[in-house]
């Protein structure tokens, strides 16, 4: 898969996501990068835990990484699960939203792993 | 010239793209939490170009960060560019207010964020080569006023010792007790500083005190011009020779004159007052000029009161020394000539200082 397709699987734009980090090989090696951080096992732990400090910090890292890489369907997943625990404990339902980020984070990872 | 940069953000891969960003141009250090950032920077504050700062990290916040560095007054050093991937305008007037210099959202354009470091940079460049060249020239101002304050104090100390040269060569040609000039100096400070407390309106500071004390060793220069004769005469003068007598309050002031540019012109209008005036009298009955009242200056009639009590009171060729009493009697009671009003009172504040000089002399 290019990387072109690549962005039309995840919700991004390549010719966006060019201009910003200049160029393919860079928007590759960070691709790369991202699938090794420890934010989102980080951000599942806490959770389990009810660490929501933890939580909100782990999914707001990972908002950020989806923003820059231009993972649009994870970074909006992800912002909308962030500012659920933004003030400490959920005070919504949070199941639905994470369960929502696991699998465009999934996806981001599967589609990561198709590139050429 | 500084060129390290410090990236912090809790967020590897977010430093990896800044790093990429920033290494051609600067040497880059990493933190990966608030507490790690103010160690960094405090370690490295001289070398410091620009730090970019994260919001939303572990063990101490950027916001935390900012304050700290705002209370340590290390905000105004280097740029700080926050990036961040908060939403709200109310974090980034937090950011602004605190001291940052700029605020970036995440997703950034990194040729963008690559220029905005570059501006901002070259910008706290040339605010910090400003102030360093204000603080060399105010060094170089304070030590050129030193260096003039030095020059002026000894300026001031050649003045007076040329004066009591002066003053001294008039001393020694005449059958004066060799003290005269001092002990004048002293009375005119005395009287002048009363002066100063008791009447304002007479504009006298301590600095002004002190320069008619120093001026007031000229009065009797112009005696220099008086033909020894004269000057040394015993027993009582002709009409004719006290005339030619009175003339060196006339001989003083030419001097002056002839000498002027040798002096500032503050001592030199002083001394050529006390030369010229110090025999005029309130009621206009004095010499040379027969001025009378506020029309006689200040200064001359200050030494007018000196030279007066401490003639009274030093033994003269043709009479002994009256006592302190009697010399103060006789000056309030107008036997030496009429004076200002307001200045005998402030003589008469003074009779005690007075006679303590006078004494001490003897």
């Amino acid at each position: 898969m290019t990387l072109q397709d690549f962005y039309l699987t995840v919700g991004g734009n390549y010719t966006e996501v060019i201009d910003r980090l200049l160029d393919e090989q860079r928007v590759l090696k960070y691709l790369r990068r991202f699938k090794t951080t420890p934010d989102y096992d980080e951000m599942l732990q806490a959770i389990e835990a009810e660490d929501w400090e933890t939580a909100f910090r782990s999914s707001h890292s990972i908002k950020g990484m989806a923003l820059n890489l231009c993972l649009g369907n994870l970074a909006k997943s992800s912002s909308e699960l962030c500012e659920t625990m933004r003030h400490g404990a959920p005070t919504v339902d949070i199941a639905p939203l994470l369960d929502d980020m696991k699998e465009k984070y999934q996806e981001a990872l599967d589609q990561i792993e198709k590139i050429d | 010239m500084a060129r390290t940069a410090l990236i912090v953000d809790d967020s590897n891969m977010n430093r990896e793209i800044l790093m990429d960003m920033l290494r051609d141009d600067y040497e880059v250090l990493e933190a990966c939490n608030g507490e790690d950032a103010i160690e960094s920077i405090m370690q490295n504050q001289d070398s410091l170009a620009v730090v970019l700062l994260d919001i939303v990290m572990p063990k101490m916040n950027g916001i935390d960060v900012l304050t700290l560095l705002c209370a340590r007054g290390l905000v105004d050093r280097f740029p700080i560019l926050i990036i961040t991937s908060e939403e709200g305008e109310e974090i980034e007037r937090s950011c602004l207010t605190l001291g940052a210099t700029d605020f970036v959202r995440k997703p950034f354009n990194t040729g963008l964020v690559r220029q905005r470091v570059k501006n901002a940079v070259s910008l706290y460049e040339y605010k910090n080569a400003l102030e360093e060249r204000v603080q060399e020239q105010i060094k170089t101002l304070r030590d050129q006023a030193d260096e003039l304050e030095r020059k002026n104090r000894r300026l001031k100390k050649r003045n007076d010792e040329a004066m009591e040269l002066l003053s001294s060569i008039v001393e020694a040609r005449s059958m004066e007790s060799g003290q005269h000039v001092k002990r004048v100096k002293t009375y005119t400070e005395i009287l002048a500083r009363q002066i100063m407390v008791s009447c304002p309106e007479y504009g006298l500071t301590e600095y002004t005190v002190k320069q008619m004390a120093s001026a007031s060793a000229m009065h009797d220069v112009g005696k220099i011009s008086v033909p020894d004769a004269l000057l040394n005469k015993p027993g009582k003068l002709s009409s004719e020779e006290f005339d030619e007598m009175k003339r060196h309050t006339l001989y003083g002031a030419k001097i002056l004159d002839e000498t002027q540019r040798m002096w500032d012109k503050t001592n030199y209008g002083l001394c050529r007052d006390i030369c010229m005036y110090h025999h005029e009298r309130w009621d206009g009955k004095g010499y040379p000029e027969g001025l009378s009242g506020e029309s006689i200056p200040i200064s001359a009639q200050i030494v007018a009161f000196a030279d007066c009590y401490d003639a009274l009171t030093t033994d003269r060729v043709y009479r002994k020394a009256f006592s302190t009493d009697i010399a103060f009697q006789m000056i309030i009671h107008g036997e030496c000539g009429q004076y200002n009003p307001k200045l005998m009172e402030c003589f008469i504040a003074c009779r005690e200082s007075f006679a303590k000089t006078a004494n001490s002399y003897k």
